[in-house]
């Protein structure tokens, strides 16, 4: 009847978790502030993919759900990537 | 189990009373009185589908004025569009059969969610009338096309708002239909139903709900942009503020080809249903055909723009595009060798189900082999925008969906409705339905190929005659329809009971009572052997 | 006999929890129409946003987006305190999840009210004459934090009617479905807030 106790996320991980999301924000804003040329784009979507993925794995309890679920979204991402890519890439070939 | 329970376990969904009057239908949650909901709303958007068809045939049986001005003419191709597309095809086979058999055909008592169920009917009404209403508030009806290509449909005068809306609304029923499924398939199959014990309607309903779910929200958002270009001149599409009118292209067909896989995928699932029991054998290559549904499900999504090789796209989209359109042909192709292989030594009962299924075949090959001529790069170049795209679309779509619709209603109606129709006016309708549908839609391809343009009111004197041929195809196929229709209103009225399984079939609606209970089983069904086991 | 519907429904937080994570899906895509619209005129015109990008206030930017990561945790919270049987607890991290949202969306709403006051609007003259570049960066920075805002109020309601049905009992640690989709609808729009702060406020 009853299944499997949902896992509880402990108010300790959850203060860690926001001030490590606190500090990437601070980080990813410092980016900019200095120059490191072509890479400040990749710099900055790649601190804001961590925290996507900590907010994901973490808050949304990706990471701590079955299997199907982490296919599912991973899989959704990537046909979003890719939809994505097929479009730019006919300006960018035009 | 009280006395009360078991005496309404036994009755009829039909006679079970929820509710007084009109909310008896209005407020059930009952996913089969809302799969007649959907059907009657259908049927009755469908015929004024038809009835605009017809108007514009009539107007092309000779060129110049006939019987209608230009103007009249480009709202009414736009009106027949988006009722048949929004209204008729994409709902069609999910919303009417994937509503009324899911929960019986895995062994269920309902949907995961009826009243998530009901509000997808609201959503579909809602956005039925509030589509509908651009035809009749001041201002011009929308001309543009179901396609409502920038930057026309941003610039033009009249009432495009409240048809995107009502469209933007519409996809909201599609959304919610095609969660609803998921978590059906996911949660309420019958006890030793494994997946791959599962019949393969509900596979094609489990991949068009997929699409359901990840495309028509791009739909949604492109639609809210239009209106944006029109309300808040935004310049997402607008040339003259920075954008691309071809970017709204790109955006409308990354929904709207997968939407053509919403379509076709229920109606493949309803041949695979209709063949094992007409053949009286099993499926063939159960397996490849669940594979295939992911497949297309899947590599549809990367083919739009095949809607769009003379647009402007760059040279690599063109080949990319090309290449996965005949890429994605062949899991259909392998669904069509599996069908004929099921019929093969089977032992075949000619029934009305199974003309329409056998005539789907024929219908279906011809549509896919024509869209191989406009999925590559130098023929499309000709047929792009003529007849011959609208006699190819025709064919897969209201072939596709509309003869396995057909199929699908002579072969559930008994279980639906308790009662038998008359095979012998079943089968003069499909005959006319049949004849006409090929005159209509086949001299199209020979116009197309002479240069015929699409969405023209006029043409020059060399296409007369096959017009003249194709609008009186015309006139015999909705001769054969109107008899399919009134012999099934008139079966359903006054037919004669029919018996639990008429067709002997072996997936799991057949076991339960004509018409089914409330709760469709009166024991919960425990599963041991795969859905096609004629052995 | 109206029972005979309510039976058929029992509380299954799988099914509701699977549901819930579909329509996320279909958020994402959502937003995922208007990012593919930004990538191509980002492509296309990337001096335009480069600079354009600089004219957002950073600073209310990175506040908000603390703010919101503030709100994510208070709902991450609430959800902890009500599996643990702690339901007021959960329902005044509630009550501090939605004073969050509101100064957020006040914070855009000031934001917004600079930015439409210096006619940087879609569809005014001032930003026809800053060209291609500025006119499209302008037009998604509203459409999308715009979008976005809409997600935030209508999240914002939700809570209100999770906070009710802790308060009154239907929402406990046994029935927790409500609060934890809640949870991840609130969480999908920080990790879109997150993109859009990256893409809009931080491309400079």
């Amino acid at each position: 009847m009853e299944e499997e106790k949902p896992h509880i996320l402990s108010f300790k991980s959850q203060i860690f978790i926001l001030v490590v999301l606190i500090m990437l924000t601070l980080m990813a804003v410092g980016v900019t502030k200095i120059d490191i040329g072509p890479f400040s784009l990749a710099a900055v979507l790649v601190i804001a993919a961590i925290q996507v993925y900590i907010v994901i794995a973490y808050h949304m309890h990706l990471k701590f759900e079955t299997l199907f679920y982490r296919i599912m979204v991973v899989s959704l991402f990537i046909l979003f990537v890719a939809v994505l890519f097929v479009t730019l890439s006919d300006y960018i070939f035009r | 189990m009280s006395q009360t329970d078991l005496a309404s376990s036994e009755q009829s969904y039909l006679k079970v009373q929820t509710h007084k009057g009109i909310w008896n239908w209005l407020l059930t949650t009952d996913h089969k009185r809302i799969g007649l909901m959907y059907l009657y709303a259908i049927a009755t958007f469908f015929v004024v589908g038809v009835i605009l068809g017809l108007a514009m045939k009539l107007e092309l049986i000779a060129p110049g004025k006939t019987v209608m001005t230009a103007q009249t003419y480009n709202s009414f191709f736009t009106l027949h569009g988006i009722i048949m597309i929004f209204l008729i095809v994409i709902p069609g086979l999910p919303a009417v059969f994937g509503n009324f058999f899911l929960p019986l055909l895995i062994g269920a008592k309902d949907v995961a969610f009826p009243k998530l169920n009901l509000l997808s009917w609201y959503f579909y009404m809602i956005g039925a009338a509030v589509a509908l209403s651009s035809q009749f508030l001041s201002g011009h009806a929308p001309d543009t096309g179901w396609t409502f290509y920038a930057p026309y449909s941003f610039k033009v005068a009249s009432n495009i708002v409240p048809a995107i809306i009502g469209a933007f609304i519409l996809g909201f029923s599609s959304i919610l239909t095609g969660l609803n499924f998921i978590v059906t398939m996911h949660r309420l199959r019958a006890p030793g139903m494994t997946w791959m014990k599962m019949p393969l309607f509900p596979w094609s309903l489990y991949g068009t709900a997929w699409i359901q779910l990840l495309a028509t929200p791009i739909l949604g958002i492109t639609l809210l942009m239009v209106i944006a270009e029109r309300v808040l001149k935004i310049g997402f599409f607008d040339p003259a503020l920075g954008g691309d009118p071809i970017l709204y292209q790109h955006l409308f067909w990354i929904y709207s080809h997968p939407a053509v896989y919403i379509m076709i995928l229920p109606a493949m699932g309803v041949i695979s249903e209709i063949l094992p029991t007409f053949a009286q054998k099993s499926i063939f290559g159960y397996k490849a055909i669940v594979i295939s549904t992911i497949a297309i499900a899947f590599v549809g999504y990367f083919v739009w723009g095949h809607h769009m090789f003379v647009a402007g796209m760059s040279g690599l989209s063109l080949y990319l595009f090309s290449l996965m359109t005949f890429l994605v042909a062949i899991p259909s192709a392998i669904k069509v060798f599996n069908w004929v292989a099921t019929l093969y030594k089977g032992s075949i009962q000619l029934e009305t189900p199974f003309y329409w299924a056998a005539s789907f075949l024929f219908i279906f090959m011809i549509g896919g082999l024509s869209g191989l001529v406009v999925g590559s790069l130098a023929t499309d170049v000709h047929v792009h925008d003529t007849h011959f795209v609208v006699a190819h679309f025709h064919y897969i779509v209201f072939g596709g969906v509309g003869f396995a619709f057909f199929a699908a209603i002579h072969y559930w109606f008994p279980k639906m409705f308790g009662k038998m129709y008359d095979s012998f006016w079943a089968n003069v309708g499909w005959v006319f339905f049949f004849i006409g549908f090929n005159l209509l839609y086949g001299t199209m391809f020979y116009l197309g190929i002479m240069g015929m343009p699409r969405r023209y009111f006029d043409y020059v004197e060399k296409f007369h005659s096959g017009n003249v041929v194709s609008t009186i195809g015309s006139w015999i196929m909705v001769f054969g329809l109107v008899i399919v229709i009134a012999n099934l209103i008139k079966a359903a009225r006054y037919g004669p009971p029919a018996s639990d399984n008429p067709w002997k079939g072996k997936t799991l609606e057949w076991t339960t009572a004509t018409p089914p209970p409330l709760e469709n089983f009166d024991i919960q069904p425990v599963v041991t052997k795969g859905p096609y086991d004629y052995n | 006999m109206s029972n005979l519907t309510a039976h058929a429904e029992h509380y299954d937080a799988k099914a509701n929890k699977l549901g819930m994570w579909l329509f996320i899906f279909t958020e994402i895509l959502l937003f995922g129409g208007l990012f593919i619209v930004y990538s191509i005129y980002r492509y296309l015109y990337s001096d335009a946003f480069h600079l354009a990008a600089r004219e957002l206030n950073l600073t209310i930017g990175t506040i908000n987006s603390i703010i919101l990561l503030f709100s994510s945790t208070t709902v991450s919270m609430a959800i902890t305190s009500l599996q643990k049987g702690q339901n007021k607890l959960s329902g005044r991290l509630i009550l501090a999840t939605i004073v969050l949202g509101i100064i957020f969306l006040v914070n855009k709403y000031f934001e917004w009210g600079v930015k439409i006051s210096h006619g940087l609007y879609p569809g005014s003259d001032v930003l026809a004459g800053f060209g291609f570049g500025d006119t499209l960066f302008f037009g998604l920075y509203f459409a999308m934090t715009g979008l976005h805002a809409l997600h935030m109020i209508v999240g914002i309601g939700i809570w209100g009617f999770a906070y009710y049905f802790i308060m009154n009992g239907q929402t406990t640690q046994y029935k927790p479905s409500m609060i934890e989709n809640s949870g991840l609808y609130w969480h999908l729009i920080d990790v879109i807030w997150i993109f859009l702060f990256a893409l809009f406020y931080l491309i400079t």
